[in-house]
């Protein structure tokens, strides 16, 4: 066991040292910081070379990787050109509204997915099982951004005109003074977008996982010696029923920031994802390259997380 | 693998229950792997459904510029932000090209990006996967870590920054999606290979000297096949998700090449004026993702040796 955690642990490190060459690579060869002092016709080269050297850009470009990577797990982020600031001041303030919506919506998700799925399970097609299962295949048959719009439509603006009064906020996450009430009003729709297809999903895999313990031995055991059926399920089945789910949700947790892009995007939603997209298309290198490695620590890290975790769970898999 | 389809399982299967019951048993009619696949499949009516609403999809891209009078980037100067009308039945937007007509050359991308990807994922994800799980050890160790590897990089981060370098073109964004995606199915298909690479009929093989390559060819690839099957047809529908969402932001297929995903970010800025613009681009990524999954669904009951008649 311990020495299946230490290889898993090396082979982390090793994937995120190649991810971070990709992404350096990728970043710095995609865009070049310079492009817009370059058409400037004011500046002479020698001053372009000058800023250059500023901002460490003549260097190669292995060394500058180094520069990158060791300014990064050091706590330098670099410094955002579009700003004009460190890239920590960028990213700070947009840490918080992040972590309020992927928090709003893994509750929001697991609340309806998991007794949903645990209910389908026990009544098998059902009606509710039945309508369940087609509404779990248009869920991940959505696009997130096209559902972002027609929310957006329906209940941002056709609601509006109809109540006469703004019930959800299309953009943004809070108007200026707004209390409890108005964040609510923000937070709705792109909590929506963002569980849809997380219901979809879960609902079914805690479903299927809930149908694999209900046909098990031990199970048909507690209800053979008198257990009521109520005990049965929540205090059997449920707790055996959970691991695999919980195990896909810890996975999902570092792509999260990925999937947040989108609908960041679409709602103005002033997290990372959105600055991510935003750095993206002013060709803010340093944000972006500082964003991208932040997802690829995390990803690893909950893969890494999930792996040990499973191993530790469930006492079936041992490792040599 | 047309052995494989020809083999009559009367011997096994389903049709043995049917043999045991019939009192003459040289009446019997074998059934094919072909009809009893078919036989399964077409009680599966969502699949059904899904099936023929994609070919009906995929002839209209085919022959888009036969079915529509109008080019996508074609003005109609006296229908401007026309709603749906009969002459444009998808409305037309503020440059007055009828919508319909984008939608369907926007599909030409879309359903052929998802497409080639569904394919190309495919064909290298099982290609690496049965290498590694037919060779084992090193082999094994090596294209496995490098699986491990693709399917750790954050997907959707990447792909738009891959987008803002590359300006992608339909070919390079399919190519791309290959890249990062045919990993998963590396995975599964060598978990699948595992468990038939012991079986007797390959260590027959083996034993009466079939080559390497035939074994994998002619022995693993048949067993692996309904498995693979499923799981083009579910990458098919992420390759439209995906490709979409990419374009919807700004970094995929780019404009004036029509695609579903960038009709929509044309779309958000007269969205509250133009509904149909953002409603049936968006319809049609949904369908068609709807009845891929559907179909894919329909397949897996179908191909799965172990479902009962």
């Amino acid at each position: 066991m311990l020495a299946y955690t230490i290889r898993k642990f090396i082979f982390s490190v090793v994937v995120l040292f190649l991810a971070s060459v990709v992404i350096f690579t990728l970043v710095n060869l995609g865009y070049d910081p310079l492009t817009s002092l370059r058409t400037n016709p004011r500046l002479t080269p020698e001053q372009i070379n000058e800023i250059a050297s500023i901002y460490g850009l003549d260097r190669p470009l292995y060394e500058r990787y180094f520069i990158w990577i060791g300014g990064f797990f050091q706590g330098d982020l670099g410094f955002s050109v579009n700003n004009q600031s460190p890239v920590s001041n960028v990213l700070a303030p947009r840490v918080w509204p992040t972590i309020l919506l992927m928090g709003s919506s893994l509750v929001f998700t697991v609340i309806i997915a998991i007794p949903f799925g645990i209910y389908s399970a026990i009544r098998k097609y059902s009606a509710a099982d039945n309508v369940g299962t087609f509404f779990s295949f248009v869920g991940y048959s959505m696009p997130s951004f096209w559902l972002g719009l027609i929310l957006q439509l329906v209940l941002g603006v056709y609601l509006t005109a109809w109540a006469g009064t703004r019930v959800f906020y299309t953009s943004g996450m809070s108007t200026q003074g707004g209390g409890i009430v108005d964040m609510l009003q923000h937070l709705t729709l792109p909590v929506i977008t963002l569980s849809v297809i997380g219901i979809a999903s879960y609902s079914r895999f805690q479903r299927s996982a809930m149908l694999d313990v209900l046909s098990s031995d031990y199970l048909r055991t507690a209800r053979a010696k008198g257990l009521s059926q109520t005990r049965v399920y929540l205090k059997h089945a449920l707790r055996n029923a959970l691991i695999p789910v919980v195990t896909l949700i810890a996975l999902e947790m570092g792509v999260l920031l990925g999937g947040a892009i989108i609908t960041e995007t679409v709602f103005a939603w002033p997290g990372l994802g959105f600055t991510l997209a935003d750095a993206l298309y002013k060709g803010d290198y340093d944000v972006a390259q500082t964003l991208l490695m932040i997802t690829a620590v995390l990803v690893v890290f909950f893969n890494y997380v999930a792996d040990i975790a499973y191993s530790l769970i469930d006492p079936r898999i041992t490792y040599a | 693998m047309a052995e494989q389809d020809r083999m009559s399982v009367g011997s096994a299967g389903g049709a043995a229950v049917e043999a045991a019951g019939a009192e003459e048993y040289g009446k019997v009619k074998g059934r094919t792997q072909r009809e009893i696949i078919w036989h399964r499949f077409r009680r599966h009516r969502l699949a059904l459904a899904g099936g023929v609403v994609l070919i009906l999809l995929y002839l209209s891209a085919i022959f888009t510029p036969w079915i529509t009078p109008y080019g996508f980037n074609e003005q109609n100067f006296t229908a401007i932000n026309s709603a749906p009308t009969l002459e444009h039945p998808m409305g037309t937007d503020r440059l007055g090209r009828d919508e319909l007509t984008r939608v369907l050359y926007g599909g030409r991308v879309s359903l052929m990006v998802g497409l080639g990807v569904g394919v190309f994922c495919t064909a290298i994800g099982a290609g690496v996967g049965i290498l590694a799980g037919y060779y084992g050890k090193r082999v094994d160790t090596g294209l496995m870590s490098f699986t491990d590897f693709i399917l750790v990089l954050p997907l959707i981060p990447l792909l738009l920054v891959a987008g803002s370098i590359f300006q992608f073109t339909p070919i390079t964004m399919t190519m791309v999606l290959v890249l990062f995606l045919w990993g998963a199915i590396a995975r599964l298909t060598r978990g699948q290979v595992l468990a038939v690479r012991n079986q007797e009929y390959v260590q027959a093989a083996k034993a009466i000297g079939v080559s390497d390559f035939k074994i994998m060819l002619r022995h693993i690839l048949p067993n692996v096949v309904g498995v693979l099957v499923v799981q083009a047809t579910l990458y098919v529908a992420l390759a439209i998700l995906l490709e979409s969402a990419a374009s919807f932001l700004g970094f995929g297929i780019q404009p004036p090449t029509p695609s579903w995903g960038n009709l929509l970010t044309d779309a958000r800025a007269t969205m509250t004026t133009q509904w149909w613009l953002t409603v049936f681009p968006g319809a049609m990524i949904v369908i068609t993702a709807l009845c891929v999954n559907f179909l894919g669904d329909g397949l897996r009951d179908a191909l799965d040796p172990k479902s009962v008649e």
